[in-house]
């Protein structure tokens, strides 16, 4: 036992030695929730605009304690403020700390309790939405196939996001001259099934931003492609598994408009609340040419000169 | 360095809780079960949904418990009516909670609860978080240490050592078993309605890797006062304690966190390869 208590003593003296970091600028403390590409673009697209600043990164592997501990420890080690990447890890940070929250990859920040309203934030916490832009993609789908009349949408009836994304679409989706069929699935089995059946009855596909769906890109694509329909998506990260075209956002910009924000706060010491919570400010045209070439579609013109590759 | 010891002590009160619910099942009446996983977070919506429609949140912290006994008694009518094997049944009320947790958020599968009130709200002393945690684990300590004390506690103790010996005592051991269960998994669910109000938010995976963790714990506790004539309530707490200090230890250390999971089962492994002999399997585990 006594053995236990000296080896005790020894690592409270290591922490103490470790946590004596010396200012020399603005710190920034990164909590990431979990490892996913997006969010890794999230946080790179925000480094590579922070060249000067001291960067403290951590990733809580999708558990809320380690999340809580490496807040903790980041707000010891006198971090000026917290990016915070996804929902979870935005709200663990805005609910300990009354330092500055700059969070990303969150969709919709008002209902997941971050800001009282996009415009004008009243705490401590503004950041960048992931918001998908809708109408842009509904419009590149009629540009890419004016003769369409219905797109069909698959969702994960769990996720939050999703209803509203199906929501947003519902709105918009007359201006387009189109009509929606969605499907909502459960469980990753039903994937299949779900987009026989929408397959079926629409003339496009389109993905949007649902971790369920998007995981199962490649399955989702091979069924309408047997269909001989081309699939749409609302990010660029699923985009090799046979997506003909994504008018995307960009995980990586979304972090360097966050850097903007960062360097609002800490430099030009700009109050939060009158720094309104951003969405995308542009977008990345994605078009496939093989997937083209094998549906037997033609890319219109004016597409290609937009397109990015 | 405060702030350090301070979170630790926090995390390890908040999960000190849910280890002596794991520590009933598994130690007491020598029963794995992994309906924690699901018990956790049904305890976290539970709490989060009534408080946001206005309930007080030591009431809202009540029904989470109330629900965690509903929940295990369900694993244990399957194990014990049913026959279905305690691992078997522990699987599929988790997988049922994860249905349940869903309906219960109304759909949804995150709450904020950043603008809610909480279970530390109106103390308003230093460190207020951690001392009302710290005595909640206490009082909790203290009421199951009590319980494991009547005729009740006995015959639970006696179903992990013989079953047969509450046979002959007259007694049901299958009765013995669901109340364990359901004791075990109301202290889980409230472990979970803690958490919502530390944690501020409700998430469906809030339960991920819950069991491990809390046996973790238990292991870590037996393994460091095993020598020592305490309690196993204490002996929980403490291992929950340095189960976190070693894993805050990690994080301070730059330890890569895709390695964090791997970590949890390093110390899980160690820990029983330390106690070996000094704290075996249970029958029927």
């Amino acid at each position: 036992m006594k053995r236990f208590w000296v080896v005790l003593v020894v690592l409270f003296v290591l922490v103490g030695c470790t946590s004596n970091g010396e200012k020399s600028q603005f710190k920034v403390g990164i909590l990431q929730w979990t490892n996913h590409p997006a969010l890794d673009d999230a946080r790179e697209g925000l480094v590579s605009e922070l060249k000067n600043y001291d960067i403290v990164y951590k990733n809580a592997n999708d558990d809320a304690s380690n999340a809580n501990m490496m807040l903790a420890q980041m707000l010891d080690e006198g971090v000026d403020l917290i990016y915070a990447i996804a929902t979870p890890a935005a709200q663990v940070a805005a609910s300990q700390t009354d330092i500055p929250v700059v969070f990303n990859a969150v969709t919709d920040a008002v209902a997941a309790g971050l800001v009282s309203s996009n415009e004008a934030p009243s705490a401590n916490v503004t950041g960048v939405s992931d918001m998908a832009p809708i109408d842009r993609q509904l419009a590149l789908i009629k540009e890419f196939l004016p003769e369409a009349t219905s797109v069909g949408v698959l969702f994960n009836t769990s996720e939050d996001n999703s209803l509203r994304q199906i929501e947003m679409i519902e709105s918009l989706i007359d201006k387009h001259g189109l009509n929606l069929n969605v499907q909502g699935i459960t469980s990753p089995q039903e994937i299949a099934l779900a987009t026989e059946a929408l397959a079926i009855k629409s003339d496009t596909l389109y993905i949007i931003t649902d971790n369920m769906v998007a995981s199962a890109t490649a399955q989702v694509v091979n069924v309408a492609n047997e269909h001989n329909i081309p699939v749409f998506m609302a990010e660029g990260g699923q985009f090799a598994h046979g997506i003909l075209a994504s008018d995307s956002i960009s995980y990586e910009k979304l972090g360097k408009q966050a850097a903007a924000m960062v360097k609002k706060i800490l430099e030009e010491e700009v109050a939060i609340a009158d720094i309104p919570v951003e969405i995308s400010e542009d977008t990345e045209l994605l078009v496939s040419d093989e997937v083209a070439k094998l549906l037997g579609i033609e890319i219109p013109v004016s597409i290609l000169e937009r397109a990015s590759k | 360095m405060i702030n350090f010891i301070v979170n630790v002590l926090e995390q390890g009160s908040l999960y000190a809780i849910l280890s002596i619910g794991v520590m009933i099942s598994y130690k007491i009446i020598g029963l794995s079960d992994l309906s924690v996983d699901g018990t956790y977070p049904l305890g976290a919506v539970v709490s989060a949904v009534l408080i946001m429609g206005g309930m007080s949140p030591w009431l809202a912290l009540f029904v989470s418990f109330v629900a965690g006994v509903l929940a295990g008694s369900v694993t244990g009518i399957l194990h014990v009516k049913l026959k279905i094997s305690s691992l078997l049944s522990g699987i599929l009320v988790m997988t049922g909670l994860y249905s349940i947790n869903l309906m219960i958020a109304g759909g949804k599968s995150n709450l904020p609860l950043l603008n809610e009130r909480n279970l530390f709200d109106g103390f308003n002393f230093p460190y207020a978080r951690l001392i009302v945690l710290v005595s909640m684990v206490i009082l909790i300590k203290f009421l199951v240490d009590w319980l494991l004390g009547t005729k009740l506690g006995y015959l639970l103790k006696v179903t992990g050592d013989n079953e047969g010996l509450v046979i002959g005592l007259g007694h049901d051991v299958g009765l013995v078993k669901i109340i364990g269960l359901s004791l075990s998994n109301g202290l889980v669910a409230l472990s979970g309605g803690v958490a919502a109000s530390v944690g501020k938010y409700y998430d469906i995976t809030l339960g991920t890797g819950m069991v491990v963790m809390g046996l973790s714990s238990v292991m870590l506790g037996t393994l460091l006062l095993r020598r020592f004539s305490v309690k196993d309530t204490t002996m929980v707490i403490v291992g929950s304690i340095a189960y976190r200090f070693i894993v805050a230890l990690a994080i301070r250390f730059g330890l890569d966190p895709q390695h964090m999971k791997l970590v949890t089962v390093i110390i899980f492994v160690v820990a029983i390869v330390l106690n070996n002999g000094g704290f075996r399997m249970r029958k029927g585990a």
